[in-house]
């Protein structure tokens, strides 16, 4: 008996001495290292975006080669790439995400981020990026207006801005050319669609997919439509109902008479607009600047050669002139950090680590030996480099492009990005609490009647007056009183 | 009465014309999009609407559906929910159907009354998904196997066929000392096997066509059914998922892939598989739908 | 009235049915009934992590007082008219028509092309028909032939509604009269000897005989549809829909997803399908009385 007891009193102090000594370990390195993890302990960050998928192509790889250069700054992070919902990643991931289902440190949005960040959900990331170094000198201009207004998602990539462009071996053949580049007006372009149709060169010069907002991007600007939310007559209104939206409209109209807008343009989506695109039916289409062109540029000269390069062309000469104006209320997509995360430091520094120079290589470049090879300093381009897409920031923004040889992005995508940096305007526009919605939606819906009426000629541009009484009666006053209390 | 009309009177042709025209209705817009298919990009761009023939054939179409990464464990899993989905659904059915149209059954009218009501309350999705989540069913095929398990309108349709099967057979057979087991399986079904093959087809139907469910309930892509991973590309355009991000430069004649042919191709890989449980179920029609009308 | 112990006697001795049913019931509880006591989400501001704040009828008189309400129940009630009011007699009629068809090959040729479009998706019979409804598409090549000029279907809001109802028709025309079909065909043999006997045409036929016996499966079918009068078809629409003609198709369902579904407004969402399921109860439950009383036959 006594024996028993001395043992137990033993394995007790054992048990003390072992307890006491493991606390103090882990009181010494509870500062530091456990943030950004130690070699024996990572910290495990999860990443969930849309099409990336944890074993498709280059991302084991690319997993690998970030970890390793996290170490390298004495952050051990061990990351983990989760499956990408299968269906409509925009409708499944915010309910999923919202109820609990999943929640991954690292979260891409592609929309129904909103609620989500009222309730309180999502990490606030401005004291992480006020304290980042990368980040902050990769921000364009725009991503930090739309923080300063909404800090829960990041988004280093250019502005999404719809940029117009067309054939070169046509833009040159035609005589009005010379004239729009020089001066591009309104008139000036209406005469190279008039040209375009005189001279058969193809179906239809403009297309678009299903609705106005790619022309929008050309001529909002040139008729005065110049944000979303305009003060007319002191008051703060909605453009689209505006005098200025009837003259834009009036002009589009024209150009569907004459039929030099598509006439199939309603029931078009993003493939038949493509495909009337590249088979030469249509002349002039608008594609988001940077990744979008590029890849119209790509296929356009693997079917019609390499004369069918595409130039870029500016936003019409008016009132203003500009592509549409970029909306700073909010980030339309992004990545964004779980309010619930346990690792939001070493989060961080994942979304850091890919905005410094060497994540900069990794994120744009892609993989050694896939998708490019190192000879003599020189990243030099293998020919499977076009499939490779950024996993975190599309920006081209911190590249140093100067090692490199091959084409990171063709002259039009490149193009396309200055073109919409000397052409930025910011929007005017706010966001809409939850009682107004439904007014918001209701005249929406009526603009759209309205406006695909009138540029298809069923009804009249006189309508126009009618439409806007309509408009301040479905909502468009009781929307201009609350602006005025948000705006001043 | 058959001597009266024959089957050349003019009025029978008169009418057969007719009832051709409206079925070429139906098969010509299928043929054209099986055509389209089967054409070489080249070709299928210039598709006029009423073609039904395939021009200069070529299945790069389905090649391309078929290189998707995760279309063979989407079709596997879409037959695996259609076939264990649609067994669920009949054994419930016939079941249900069975007790409500037995005679002066004490709770028919409460029952009816509770189903009616559970047909028209849709509870909507985030009421559902709340209940679906909570039972840990989130994420497994099983969620949407269950959560259609019966459909009301198909049950009230199983009762009328049921109600059909004549009292004298019943009564003797409860005489004789039938139980309910035998009389459920070793009478009114074989008696109502018109109703069951079409209730099952209904039933069938719907679930190798369920997307919007499996959408949400289903997160992981090699879970997921067919008509999900396949109506990605061909509704919201998403191509980049369609053709893998790997492939998507890797042929030659990608770029200039009709797109619409291959939307074509999709549609088929979708339909058909059901398509092909149609000869079973015409099987036993055979003998009571089909051969029937006036007894000559 | 019988008394108390008669009742639970019954009771017992139906006890094998209720059995055989009692695994339907566990489905409708779990899959049906937990979801609409989750239903009073209505009359609660939605929250993820935190208790739901109580609100009252909040969103409820944000719909009903949102101007585009109205027409988008207008849409609703007019598409639903169409589809389950008009089309109604076309399924009955056309399983009488195959029933009258007297060559054998074509009446089974006809009968299982026609039950082919079912089994199509709505996204897919929308490809097809957007298609064939285009500038260029199949039914413009047609009215070439007779020299009538190429319309724009799809955009067109006078005729949009029309489509709606013709693909649901074509959908459904073959596959919905089965259930007509087979009612038909189990009419007692003897009543068309008797029929014969009296001398009468094959209209006194159809009249006398055949309608009588299409009474039930009609009124079973037409009332259940009524249920679902404020459905008109979401899937379809949704595939149809584009900006030219949204303002006069879309419907209760559409307006939920986008807003509802989309926007993250749950509680919105359903609050409206609250008041569907109520609307639609409503009907069932009067036109069951009504036919009842008209008829003899119900839903029950």
């Amino acid at each position: 008996m006594r024996k028993i007891f001395a043992v137990i009193c033993i394995l007790c102090a054992c048990f003390s001495v072992f307890a006491a000594g493991g606390k103090e370990n882990t009181n010494s390195s509870a500062s530091v290292e456990s943030k950004y993890g130690t070699k024996e302990n990572p910290v495990k960050v999860t990443y969930l975006c849309k099409d990336v998928n944890p074993n498709d192509e280059g991302n084991p790889q690319l997993v690998k080669a970030i970890e390793e250069g996290l170490a390298k700054q004495g952050k051990f992070i061990d990351l983990e790439i989760l499956e990408a919902p299968a269906g409509s990643y925009k409708s499944v991931v915010p309910i999923a995400y919202r109820t609990g289902q999943i929640s991954p440190d690292l979260v891409y949005f592609q929309g129904g981020d909103q609620p989500i960040a009222d309730e309180g959900l999502l990490e606030d990331l401005t004291p992480y990026i006020n304290s980042s170094t990368y980040v902050k000198q990769i921000m364009g201009d725009h991503n930090v207006a739309a923080l300063a207004n909404y800090p829960y998602l990041l988004w280093l990539a250019p502005a999404r801005v719809q940029i117009p462009v067309i054939r070169s071996d046509w833009f040159n053949s035609l005589d009005s050319s010379k004239a729009l580049l020089a001066d591009p007006t309104v008139d000036n372009y209406l005469a190279m669609f008039r040209e375009l149709k005189a001279k058969n060169i193809c179906k239809w010069p403009i297309t678009t997919d299903g609705t106005i907002l790619k022309l929008d991007s050309v001529f909002n600007h040139a008729f005065g439509v110049t944000a979303t939310i305009v003060k007319d007559n002191g008051k703060w209104v909605y453009s689209k109902a505006t005098q200025a939206e009837k003259n834009k409209l009036a002009f589009y109209a024209q150009l569907y008479k004459e039929g030099l807008l598509d006439k199939e343009y309603v029931t078009k989506q993003w493939d038949t607009m493509e495909q009337a695109f590249y088979e030469g039916s249509a002349a002039f289409v608008a594609g988001t600047a940077g990744a979008v062109v590029n890849i119209y540029n790509n296929k356009m000269m693997q079917t019609q050669g390499d004369k069918a390069e595409l130039i870029v062309l500016p936003p019409a000469k008016g009132v203003s002139q500009a592509y549409q104006s970029i909306d700073v209320t909010k980030e339309s997509r992004g990545f964004a950090i779980n309010v619930d995360s346990k690792n939001k430091d070493a989060a961080f520094a994942v979304l850091e680590f890919m905005a410094s120079p060497e994540g900069r290589i990794l994120d744009k470049l892609g993989i050694e030996g896939l998708h490019y090879n190192i000879k003599n300093g020189k990243y030099v381009l293998t020919d499977k480099f076009p499939e490779w897409w950024a996993r975190f920031w599309d920006t081209l923004n911190g590249l140093d492009t100067s090692n490199v040889e091959g084409v990171v992005m063709t002259k039009s995508g490149l193009d396309s990005l200055s073109a919409a940096q000397k052409y930025y305007a910011s929007d005017v526009n706010l966001i809409l609490p939850e009682e107004l919605l439904p007014l918001k939606d209701a005249m929406d819906s009526l603009y759209t009647e309205y406006s695909t009426d009138i540029i298809r000629g069923v009804k009249s541009i006189d309508s126009f007056d009618e439409f806007v009484t309509k408009w301040n009666a479905a909502g468009g006053a009781k929307i201009s009183e609350y602006c005025a209390t948000v705006l001043k | 009465m058959s001597k009266k009309t024959k089957w050349y009177s003019p009025s029978q042709i008169i009418l057969t014309i007719f009832m051709v025209l409206i079925i070429l209705t139906m098969i010509v817009p299928l043929l054209n999009i099986l055509a389209k298919s089967l054409s070489s990009p080249e070709q299928s761009v210039s598709f006029k609407g009423l073609e039904i023939f395939p021009k200069d054939i070529d299945f790069i179409n389905y090649r391309v559906v078929f290189s998707h990464p995760v279309l063979m464990p989407a079709l596997f899993n879409s037959i695996f929910v259609t076939v264990v989905g649609t067994f669920i659904n009949m054994l419930l059915t016939l079941t249900a159907a069975y007790v409500l149209t037995r005679p002066k059954l004490t709770l028919k009218r409460p029952l009816m009354v509770f189903f009616i009501f559970m047909m028209l309350f849709d509870p909507g999705m985030v009421p559902e998904y709340l209940v679906i989540k909570d039972i840990g069913l989130l994420g497994s095929k099983w969620s949407v196997i269950l959560v259609t398990a019966v459909n009301v309108y198909y049950l009230i349709i199983m009762m009328r066929y049921f109600e059909k099967v004549p009292q004298s057979i019943t009564e003797a057979a409860t005489i004789d000392g039938c139980g309910h087991f035998r009389m459920l399986t070793g009478i009114v079904c074989p008696l109502s096997k018109a109703g069951i093959a079409t209730i099952t087809m209904f039933y069938a139907v719907v679930r190798w066509n369920e997307y919007f469910k499996a959408s949400i309930y289903i997160m992981k892509a090699k879970d997921t059914v067919l008509q999900v991973i396949l109506r990605q590309f061909v509704v919201l355009g998403d191509t980049v998922s369609m053709l893998g991000q790997q492939n998507i430069f890797n042929y030659n004649d990608l770029a200039r892939l009709d797109y619409s042919a291959l939307k074509s191709a999709t549609i088929m890989v979708a339909i058909v598989p059901i398509l092909l449980i149609y000869p079973i179920v015409l099987k036993y029609y055979a003998k009571d739908v089909m051969a029937g009308g006036i007894k000559e | 009235m019988t008394n108390k112990r008669s009742l639970w006697s019954r009771l017992y001795s139906e006890k094998l049915l209720y059995l055989l049913i009692l695994p339907t019931i566990v489905y409708f509880v779990i899959f049906r009934v937990i979801p609409i006591w989750n239903m009073r989400l209505a009359f609660y501001k939605y929250s993820a992590r935190s208790d739901w704040q109580f609100v009252g009828f909040k969103y409820f008189s944000m719909i009903f007082s949102s101007p585009g309400f109205l027409s988008i129940l207008k849409n609703t009630l007019i598409i639903s008219f169409m589809k389950y009011i008009l089309l109604f007699p076309f399924f009955v009629i056309f399983a009488i028509l195959l029933n009258e068809m007297r060559m054998k090959g074509m009446r089974k040729l006809v009968q299982v092309i026609s039950y082919l479009p079912h089994f199509l998706s709505w996204v897919v019979i929308a490809g097809i028909w957007i298609s064939m409804l285009s500038l260029f598409g199949g039914v413009n090549q047609i009215l070439s032939v007779f020299r009538i000029e190429a319309k724009d279907f799809m955009t067109d809001r006078s005729i949009i509604r029309w489509i709606l109802f013709y693909c649901e028709g074509w959908r459904s025309l073959g596959w919905d009269s089965i259930i007509f079909f087979t009612a038909i065909l189990s009419i007692e043999p003897s009543l068309y000897e008797a029929a014969e006997i009296d001398g009468g045409s094959r209209w006194v036929i159809i009249r006398h005989i055949i309608l009588p016996a299409l009474i039930t499966p009609m009124v079973t079918m037409f009332i259940l549809n009524l249920g679902f009068f404020l459905n008109a078809g979401f899937d379809q629409v949704l595939n149809f829909s584009n900006d030219a003609v949204l303002s006069t198709i879309d419907i209760l369902d559409t307006y939920i997803y986008r807003i509802g579904i989309q926007g993250g407004q749950y509680s919105l969402a359903t609050a409206v399908s609250l008041v569907k399921g109520v609307v639609g109860l409503v009907l069932v439950l009067i036109t069951h009385v009504v036919s009842k009383r008209l008829t003899g036959s119900g839903v029950w």
